[in-house]
């Protein structure tokens, strides 16, 4: 992984800022799964994920210039998306989609036989993660960054952003079933 | 070492790589003999391999499209910030019952200082330099000085008063202004709209120019300026979608319609004064026929089109599409579809001069019997 991030390098980051156009675009396919697994996570709706999504790299567009490079690129591409959302989420709270943890049924024992989780299932109960647990995940699993850089990004100690990583993971595991009892 | 201490130090080794260190080799040692912790680490290989959401390709399809057209904008805007010197308007060569030429549009109003989504001319902020320059920049600040220097010699509109009465409303000018974009700070609010995928493909224009048209009732109307018209003299006339002059999601607008000036239509944004726009059109045989804009109009810098009905012609005489049906009444030659009569409507040829009411269009235009 380079230092920019999952995806693209350094030079390409670095050429998209001096404005070739190439090179954004690279800089956009490289990261559009994570922004829209991040607004995804957060809204639990496709088309605000899609909607945040866009929103996000026409700031990318427009600040890049102002990217100094002190940070990795994804580290400051996380920060722009979770802004983002925030931002479309107090414009319009009823965008949120709240999702009750207790309607999260454990999938029949059948569908982890092989240790399989589904996209779906998975997204499901990802919405319902607490936002500081599902933010920490989502800077680690999707941006992929160090516990460092995530808390940097999130202002908070490394030894948080581990915790709620493991809380996350804890959490998801009990929602899917797959904890020792329930597939036993 | 306890459960809790070895399934965290497994959680810690998925997303650091870590394999030999003593306390993953502990961990590693405590799962192998507790079933709970074995599951545990089962379970976060089953999460690792569950499938990452993935963009709809349509999104990054359309975030492309949007970014190459911002920086086709940015390149004429920077084309069009160089001074020129602006050419002697000439008046008007029309000569119909419809009242004298319209003198030279004033000046642009000043800034009101409110959202600028409506295309007033507010100073531009501060904004980083211009990274995003495509290589063919160049090329595209060239036509665009072009463009500029045709464009300011043209004359304003008549105002269009029925009947040949006294005019209605304020002389129309067509300003050629380059479109200002509202640039937004990484972190603050931006302005967009609510509803479905705005960023879909949008009406077949051809290349982004600084005119600053808007679509409402499938006519063009190009922007005027900021009004504040008595609210009594409007009627309410449905609304209409544009991004203006912001790289936003198109936003709807009130649209107030003058009750004394057909062609004369007001928006109203959320905050701030109206703003005004003056439908385009022209005349044949002392009949008003206003541009067709029936694909709609995204954002500014977009030209009208033909509609979709209609193959663009290939030839400069309009074939296949047109054959030639005469003349307005500024002399230009326009073109029906075979047998059609131009009362239905009719078609102008790119390339007309600044002064015409669509100069400046790259594509053959549309005009319809304006109501």
């Amino acid at each position: 992984m380079s230092e920019a991030g999952p995806g693209v390098s350094d030079e390409t980051v670095a050429a998209a800022k001096a404005g070739d156009a190439a090179a954004f675009e690279a800089l956009v396919r490289g990261h559009a799964d994570a922004v829209y697994g991040h607004a995804l996570r957060f809204f639990g709706d496709r088309q605000q994920a899609e909607d945040a999504t866009q929103e996000v790299f026409l700031k990318v567009y427009r600040s890049l210039g102002g990217f100094d490079g002190r940070a990795r690129f994804s580290t400051w591409l996380y920060r722009l998306t979770r802004n983002v959302c925030i931002d479309m989420l107090r414009r319009d709270p009823r965008r949120s989609v709240a999702t009750d943890p207790l309607d999260l049924r454990p999938a029949p024992v059948a569908d982890f036989a092989d240790g399989v989780v589904t996209s779906a299932a998975l997204e499901q109960a990802i919405v319902t993660l607490p936002p500081e647990d599902r933010d920490a995940l989502s800077a680690v699993t999707l941006f992929g960054m160090s516990y460092e850089e995530a808390a940097a990004a999130l202002a908070v100690p490394a030894g948080t952003v581990k915790s709620r990583v493991f809380r996350a993971r804890r959490t998801l595991l009990g929602l899917l079933g797959l904890t020792a009892k329930e597939s036993a | 070492m306890d459960c809790l201490q070895a399934r965290e130090i497994v959680s810690e080794a998925f997303d650091r790589g870590l394999t030999d260190t003593p306390g993953v080799a502990e961990a590693r040692e405590h799962c192998r003999g507790c079933a709970e912790c074995a599951a545990f680490v089962q379970g976060l290989v089953a999460l690792q391999k569950a499938p990452a959401p993935q963009a709809p390709a349509s999104v990054v399809d359309a975030i492309l499209d949007r970014t190459r057209k911002m920086a086709a904008l940015d390149a004429e805007e920077a084309a069009a910030a160089r001074p020129v010197t602006p050419a002697p308007v000439a008046t008007t060569p029309e000569s119909t019952d419809q009242g004298a030429s319209a003198p030279v549009a004033p000046s642009p109003p000043a800034p009101t200082g409110w959202e600028s989504d409506l295309g007033s001319p507010v100073p531009p902020r501060p904004r980083p330099r211009l990274w995003w320059l495509p290589r063919t920049a160049a090329g595209l600040a060239a036509a665009a000085v072009v463009i500029v220097a045709l464009v300011v010699s043209f004359q304003g509109f008549r105002a269009l008063a029925p009947g040949g009465g006294t005019p209605a409303s304020a002389p129309v000018a067509r300003e050629m202004e380059p479109a200002t974009e509202a640039a937004k700070d990484v972190g603050t609010s931006s302005h967009s709209a609510t509803s479905g995928n705005r960023f879909a493909a949008g009406p077949s224009q051809a290349a982004t120019s600084s005119v600053r048209y808007v679509a409402f009732d499938g006519q063009a109307y190009v922007w005027l300026g900021e009004r504040s018209p008595d609210k009594s003299s409007l009627v309410a006339a449905g609304t209409l979608m544009s991004s203006f002059a912001t790289t936003d999601a198109p936003v709807s607008r009130q649209v107030w319609r003058s009750k004394t000036d057909p062609d004369l239509i007001f928006l109203e944004p959320a905050i701030g004064t109206m703003t005004a726009f003056q439908r385009v059109t022209r005349t044949l045989g002392g009949k008003k026929f206003a541009l067709s804009a029936e694909s709609g109009l995204d954002a500014y810098g977009q030209w009208p089109a033909l509609p979709s009905r209609f193959i663009a012609p290939t030839s400069d005489d309009g074939s296949p599409t047109f054959q030639a049906a005469g003349t307005d009444d500024t002399g230009l030659k326009v073109y029906t579809p075979p047998g059609a009569s131009p009362a239905q409507g009719f078609a102008v040829a790119p390339g007309t001069s600044g002064a015409d009411p669509a100069g400046g269009d790259p594509d053959w235009t549309w005009w319809v019997p304006a109501q």
